[in-house]
């Protein structure tokens, strides 16, 4: 091989790595961003899987008190629903 | 130990003492993955250890100086790959503080397996910072290099003093830095 030909590959050689190490950079950050997203999406669906939660425990505490008018129920037992309702609300145990 | 940490240190390596050299280190240190570091991965602080220890050994260079002198190289990686820590107006000293408070929750979002060190303030005058540094890696060193290459990047000279070190025996180190005016 002729010294300029050795010189040229060589030179191939280093642009070919400095666009390969380019391209792990930019997958790198790609990585990281989309790492981000998952993150704030992951405390979003959080959020509103607590704000759910309280409403339906909102919603069972409406239906004790409705069935108590409507006398379906006894104060016995609706006491024990109030109670239940209010303990998942307030996330306190049952 | 983070990824970035080592494709940073590598390109170090490279670029100050050579591809070869990076070559002889791999050689040396024997890394699990075959040197194949990427930002996205976690590897073992003990390579990162290794790697000062040999790099240390072939270029006859305190490992503390290497240290130092990687956090001084790493910090504009680091600028340019996180240009949202350094707003528009932030002082030297506010971007110090802000290591602690902002940067490092940062982090810890989007690695939470990140141990991280803890850092606390003390001002005693405007044109003084007192950092007191508590890691398990002990790795003050790297706080230095980092808190220069800070200093590099606002265009502020600065000297630090290290009176307290956790590498004497103390249970945190303490680096006093002085903006010279």
């Amino acid at each position: 091989m002729k010294n300029s030909d050795f010189v040229l590959e060589i030179e191939t050689y280093k642009k070919a790595r400095r666009r390969d190490k380019e391209a792990r950079l930019v997958a790198e950050t790609l990585l990281e961003d989309k790492t981000r997203e998952l993150y704030v999406t992951h405390e979003e669906l959080k959020k509103k899987y607590n704000e759910l939660e309280r409403y339906s425990s909102e919603l069972e505490l409406f239906l004790s008190i409705a069935k108590l008018s409507e006398g379906t129920l006894n104060l016995d037992k609706v006491l024990h629903f109030f109670v239940n309702a209010v303990c998942k609300l307030e996330k306190w145990p049952a | 130990m983070k990824g970035i940490v080592f494709t940073t240190l590598n390109d170090m390596v490279e670029e100050k003492f050579g591809l070869a050299t990076w070559e002889t280190l791999l050689d040396k240190v024997h890394p699990e993955n075959k040197g194949i570091y990427t930002a996205g991965g976690t590897y073992k602080d003990a390579e990162l250890v290794s790697y000062v220890m040999e790099l240390s050994k072939l270029k006859k260079i305190e490992p503390a100086q290497l240290i130092e002198a990687f956090g001084i190289y790493f910090f504009p990686v680091l600028a340019n790959k996180y240009p949202v820590f350094l707003p528009e107006g932030i002082s030297f000293k506010e971007f110090m503080k802000n290591v602690d408070k902002i940067i490092h929750v940062e982090v810890n979002k989007l690695y939470s397996d990140a141990i991280l060190p803890a850092m606390s303030y003390e001002e005693p005058s405007p044109n003084e910072l007192v950092i007191l540094y508590r890691s398990p890696r002990k790795l003050c060193a790297l706080a230095v290099g980092l808190t220069k290459g800070a200093a590099n990047h606002f265009n502020v000279p600065i000297a630090i003093q290290h009176p307290i070190c956790m590498h004497k025996g103390a249970d945190h180190c303490r680096l006093e830095v002085t903006i010279e005016k």
